[in-house]
């Protein structure tokens, strides 16, 4: 049967995409040819890349590449009208054996693995092409981890930092205790811990508990210069927040802490030379006047095997 | 829709017929049961009521929590339904939107009021939008939607509603967990090319799809897409920032939890519990805590951990409601804190049961520690009386009492939480040393209600109480104070609640108890009095049909006197407009009664209430049958005593009762049944040697033959049981020995010829003349008894016709005339009959009648010769032609 269109397709078999490096990724690429055709050569190029976007201007850095693999699936020949599928494979390794990162899309920072499929059919054809985003995840040894320990807290109108100096004392008192159960959080895992409103004078209207990413890119790769070497340029965003008691709670009661973490926008903690990814929590209680007040917490996020 | 209660999937059994069984405590062997089974009956009856399903309960709180008005954001009634229109006007909105948020900015979120039915409508329109969002395959809008929804449940500006809002909610997030399940259940049955399993082509199942899955399918079973689908779904929902629409949500998709793990239940359960305790708003969170034991006891009805985390959360949390806060709060809402936690109460219902259903000893200690330390009021603690064990705290009954004593108020009185205690009592009483105090302590509170509605339902739950554990002395004492409290009381307060009814539906279940004690003491029947004439018929009916089934012979005065009133008052309701079904029912429980006076050897005694019976219940026939067959029996009885030969006395006994059945047969209307009746009247004087009204009673039934409408089979019948006594009576000295045989030939003949009018009367006419034939038949039966030297059979002390008569010629003379008679009429009946089955028929009986008595005479062998014949050449049926064989055969034997 002649198909309508010619195109390529490629699918991947597993149904996540995800690899992790040293892995083998194997697919099917289906060739789909109509009345047929020459080509010279179906191609397949696996790219991996850094892609870097200064937050205070709108140049571009220049991609890194992570992975770089180009293998001719078919050589050239004719291709039968129809569809033709071919498997392929190819290692998850970096480039020049370095390191590999995970698939992360940030705002300033991302990291992409595309598989392209390309075949050129002569002068008097366009040439066909696929592309497919595969994930890479790289996981470190558990033991690798250092064993959590519980970060506790406890917030009273006395520990607050930056109250103007006039309010100093007549803050009405209220005493928050809690804790994270651990600060080196796992990437699949929720975030979790407690908190608990001992006393409060007024009355408390809301507790929430945001996640926020830090992207770190180092100003030494901005052209502009007006940065001395060696800074880097961070940009926060908000990437959860969630209600975790609404209305004025009982008092002394445990209020648990658990926020499981979006996929798309977390990656394990990461730092290289250049840029640096991290997270923070800020558990925020509101009160019902409209006063807030906030802990922040640094937590590392981990992807272990 | 989660159709499915919850808690019927381990509650054994739903409330099915038997559903109000417990409070019987009687069982079928006719005595009351004992407290074992009591205790397991009660057991049964906590099982059931826990089993009320969802449903139920979703009904009651509906009806129980109404408003006129509801107070709602402006936007609520916002239609939605044009979602292409706004999708246009959206960019042109936002700037006039943003103008807006900024100029509202300060001001309150306008509000608007609704009424209750404008509410409920909104919300169908949001559940139906749902479902057509669903359809549309738009799973975002339906998220917002549901969201939308449960947004709902954070506002409690209108408290009096709130259950109700609560339950409509939760119906639009039952329907949207189903459809999830659905559609990821979905998936799991696709196979590896994302194909559905095929469809079922025949059986009740047909045009469903056929399930790939096993039937206890686990994650194993589940594959990568669903799973992936399922994870999404949770991930979307858990970075919901609100979290009251966060939890509804996760709480709704539980089932999910499935696709992904084996069982994770009691951790995610125990998670959303905890996480309840952010919601600062009480209502908001009870309610909350409710849907989450709702569905967690759904997926997981093994795991109660969580349960009891709530139960002690929310009493930990309801200290606050003395404080000044709380007072301004409500005082705000225009409620007060009974109102406030009457509103909880369906919430903590439900959170209670789930903790109860499986509680141990520590877990209630700590439950109510939890009560004492934190909560005190009685709406909590009713419950916690109602769906705990009481095994917990029968043991120490009276220091429970003094809880309730001190228990702060709530719209549940000291009385209600009594009235709950005392259905648990049923099942665990309290430690024998205890009881007397707890039936003290509770009743110099209950003594005092002036409520008489809740009066009498706590009354009722302690009779139970008194019945099952306690003496006919507290029992005593028990009904006079409720007498006391309804003779007080106002009449037509009583008349107009059913209130009393579920008191004396108990007391009649158990009247018999402590040797029919209640039944005895006069109580019951001065509160039957308190009712109607209807209803309190109808609890006479239950007294005698509680007496028959429970109570055997009696001779007691004091209780036959009771039940003879009762039965009176029943006789008394019914009229001649009275349906045949009822006067039948009544009938059959006064007989019921009757039967079982029995004064052992005081027949006279035993006469007499025959004497007053008939007189009492003059209106009913099958009654006074039953009176007859009394009276005959009460006769042969004497007889039998005085091994069949009566003393003077004696003689003039049975006399009297004959005398007594001469009076009453005539008044029965059936003359069918008054036949019957002479019949055995006739046997029994035979048999007590009373010939004089032996005779009068088959004269008697010989007259009314002519105009008996009855049966012309039943007709037949009794002529043969007539013919069969007539065998043995004696002829009259001065009318002769066939003075009877021929009045009955005179009699059939009359009746025979009496077939009314209409189109009806020609079948019924032509049915009376084959009904002759055969009585005939029966007839020419007794002549050829007669014609014997010695009769078949005879009865002690009465000479019979074969003494009396010795075979005289005259007599022989006489009688072969008679069954020549009687021969010339059955052939000249049978001749006059239209050809077919029924001619045949009877011309066969004719034949064998005559072998059988005749076989040996020259004649009747030729007549039989000449009726075979004509048989034969009539149209002979299948049936006719086995017995025409047999009878051929049977003259050739003889031959």
């Amino acid at each position: 049967m002649n198909p309508e269109h010619s195109g390529l397709d490629i699918s991947l078999s597993r149904f996540d995409r995800i690899y992790h490096p040293g892995e083998s990724v194997s697919g099917v690429l289906s060739i789909t040819a109509k009345d047929g055709w020459s080509h010279t050569g179906v191609k397949i190029t696996v790219i991996g890349t850094v892609t870097l976007k200064m937050p205070n201007g709108n140049q571009e850095v220049k991609p890194r590449r992570l992975l770089e693999e180009e293998f001719m699936l078919v050589e050239s020949g004719k291709m039968d009208m129809g569809t033709t599928k071919v498997p392929f494979s190819f290692v998850v390794k970096g480039l020049n054996k370095k390191a590999l990162l995970e698939t992360y899309h940030g705002a300033y920072i991302s990291v992409n693995y595309f598989i392209t499929a390309k075949v050129e059919r002569g002068v008097m054809k366009r040439g066909l092409e696929k592309g497919l985003e595969f994930i890479v995840e790289v996981p470190i040894r558990r033991e690798s981890l250092a064993t959590p320990v519980e970060k506790e807290f406890e917030i009273t109108e006395k520990t607050l930092d930056n109250v103007r100096s006039s309010k100093v004392g007549k803050i009405p008192e209220f005493t928050i205790k809690g804790k994270l159960h651990r600060t080196n959080c796992l990437i699949n895992m929720p975030l979790t811990g407690e908190v608990t409103i001992v006393k409060s004078a007024n009355k408390i209207s809301s507790i929430d508990v945001q996640l926020v990413r830090i992207e770190s890119i180092s100003s030494a790769l901005s052209s502009s210069g007006d940065l001395s070497k060696g800074d880097m340029v961070k940009e926060a965003t908000e990437i959860e927040k969630l209600q975790i008691a609404v209305g004025d709670v009982v008092r002394n009661m445990v209020i648990p802490i658990y926020m499981v973490l979006p996929r798309v926008y977390t990656c394990p903690t990461l730092s290289t030379a250049t840029f640096a990814v991290g997270f923070e929590v800020n558990l925020q209680v509101v009160f019902e006047d409209g006063y807030m007040v906030s802990e922040t917490f640094q937590v590392g996020l981990h992807r272990v095997q | 829709m989660m159709l499915d209660d919850p808690l019927g999937a381990n509650g054994g059994g739903g409330m099915g017929a038997d559903g109000d069984d417990g409070i019987s405590g009687v069982d079928d062997r006719g005595r009351a049961i004992s407290i074992e089974e009591a205790a397991t009956m009660a057991a049964q009856k906590f099982e059931d009521e826990l089993a009320t399903p969802w449903a139920v309960k979703k009904e009651q709180v509906l009806r129980d929590y109404q408003v006129t008005s509801v107070r709602v954001k402006a936007n609520f009634m916002k239609d939605e339904d044009n979602r292409e229109e706004e999708k246009v006007l959206r960019v042109i909105d936002r700037t006039k939107a943003r103008l807006e948020a900024l100029e509202d900015k300060g001001s309150e979120t306008p509000t608007l009021d609704i009424t209750q039915k404008e509410y409920i409508s909104q919300l169908t329109r949001y559940h139906e939008e749902l479902q057509r969002a669903w359809k549309d395959g738009e799973r975002v809008l339906s998220i917002k939607i549901v969201i939308k929804c449960t947004r709902l449940l954070a506002d409690t500006s209108v408290p009096q509603f709130y259950p109700s809002v609560f339950i409509m909610v939760t119906e639009i997030l039952d329907t949207f967990g189903e459809l999830v399940y659905e559609r990821i259940l979905g998936k799991a049955e696709e196979d590896d090319e994302g194909n559905p399993p095929p469809l079922i082509k025949k059986g009740k199942d047909k045009g469903k799809r056929m399930s790939r899955l096993p039937p206890n399918w686990t994650v194993n079973d589940v594959n990568v897409n669903a799973k992936e689908t399922c994870r999404n779904w949770f991930y979307k929902i858990s970075s919901v920032r609100e979290l009251l629409p966060r939890m509804y949500l996760e709480m709704c998709l539980l089932k999910c939890y499935r696709f992904l793990s084996i069982n994770e239940y009691p951790q995610v359960l125990g998670r959303l519990a905890s996480m309840s305790r952010g919601i600062g708003d009480p209502l908001v969170s009870v309610y909350c805590q409710c849907y989450l034991a709702r569905c967690g006891n759904f997926v997981c009805h093994t795991e109660t951990n969580y349960a009891n985390t709530m139960a002690y959360d929310y009493m930990f949390g309801s200290k606050n409601y003395k404080s000044e806060d709380m007072k301004e709060r409500l005082k705000r809402l225009g409620i007060t804190l009974e109102e406030f936690l009457h509103l909880q109460s369906p919430a903590v219902e439900w959170i209670m049961k789930c903790v109860g259903r499986k509680a141990n000893k520590t877990i209630f200690t700590t439950a109510l520690k939890h009560y004492r330390d934190y909560c005190g009021n009685s709406m909590v603690l009713k419950h916690i009386i109602d769906c705990f064990d009481p095994k917990h705290y029968a043991p120490n009954a009276a220091a429970m009492v003094s809880l309730v004593k001190m228990a702060d108020s709530s719209k549940v009185g000291m009385i209600g939480v009594f009235d709950t205690m005392a259905a648990r009592f049923i099942q665990s009483p309290p430690p024998e040393g205890q009881r007397l105090l707890v039936l003290n302590e509770v009743w110099k509170v209950v003594t005092k209600c002036e409520d008489l509605k809740q009066y009498i339902s706590c009354a009722t739950a302690w009779l139970e109480v008194v019945l099952h554990h306690y003496s006919s002395m507290e029992l005593g004492v028990l009904l006079r104070d409720v007498v006391k409290h309804l003779n007080a009381a106002d009449a037509d307060e009583i008349e107009s609640y059913g209130f009393l009814e579920p008191l004396v539906k108990l007391l009649v279940h158990h009247c018999y108890d402590f040797n029919g004690m209640i039944f005895k003491s006069g109580e019951l029947l001065q509160i039957l009095d308190k009712f109607k004439e209807s209803r309190k018929a109808e609890h006479c009916k239950e007294l005698l049909d509680s007496f028959a089934k429970h109570s055997g012979e009696t001779d007691d005065p004091v209780l036959i006197n009771t039940l003879f009133e009762v039965s009176r008052t029943l006789h008394d309701s019914i009229d001649s407009l009275s349906p045949e079904g009822e006067q039948r029912h009544c009938s059959f429980l006064i007989c019921g009664f009757i039967e079982k006076v029995n004064y052992g050897k005081d027949f006279e005694r035993q006469l007499g209430t025959y004497v007053d019976c008939r007189a009492a219940f003059c209106n009913l026939d099958d009654v006074k049958e039953q009176l007859v067959l009394c009276v005959c029996k009460l006769a042969m009885q004497t007889l039998a005593l005085m091994r069949g030969r009566h003393n003077k006395k004696t003689s003039a006994f049975v006399k009297g009762c004959l005398a007594f059945n001469h009076i009453s047969i005539p008044s029965i209307e059936d003359r069918m049944k008054r036949l019957n009746l002479l019949v055995t009247c006739g046997w029994v004087g035979l048999k007590n040697q009373c010939l004089p009204q032996t005779d009068t009673f088959l004269k008697q039934a010989i007259t009314i033959i002519p105009e008996c409408q009855g049966k012309v089979d039943d007709m037949v019948s009794w002529v043969g049981s007539f013919c069969g006594l007539l065998v043995m009576v004696p002829g009259s000295p001065e009318l002769g020995p066939f003075y009877l045989a021929k009045g009955l030939q005179k009699a059939i003949g009359a009746w025979s010829e009496e077939s009314g009018e209409g189109a009806a009367s020609a079948m019924k006419s032509l049915e009376k003349k084959v009904g002759k034939v055969k009585c005939v038949l029966s007839m020419i039966g007794v002549c050829s008894a007669w014609g014997q030297e010695k009769l078949p059979y005879s009865v002690y002390g009465v000479d019979s016709n074969d003494t009396l008569y010795g075979g005289t010629d005259a007599y022989m003379e006489e009688l072969k005339g008679i069954v020549g008679g009687l021969l010339g009429e059955a052939v000249a009946e049978i001749e006059g009959l239209p050809e077919g089955g029924f001619k045949c028929e009877l011309l066969i009986m004719l034949s064998d009648v005559l072998f059988v008595f005749f076989g040996g005479d020259t004649n009747a062998k030729k007549l039989i010769g000449k009726l075979v014949k004509k048989v034969e050449g009539g149209d002979v049926g299948a049936k006719q032609g086995k017995w025409l064989a047999r009878l051929k055969r049977a003259i050739q034997g003889d031959q």
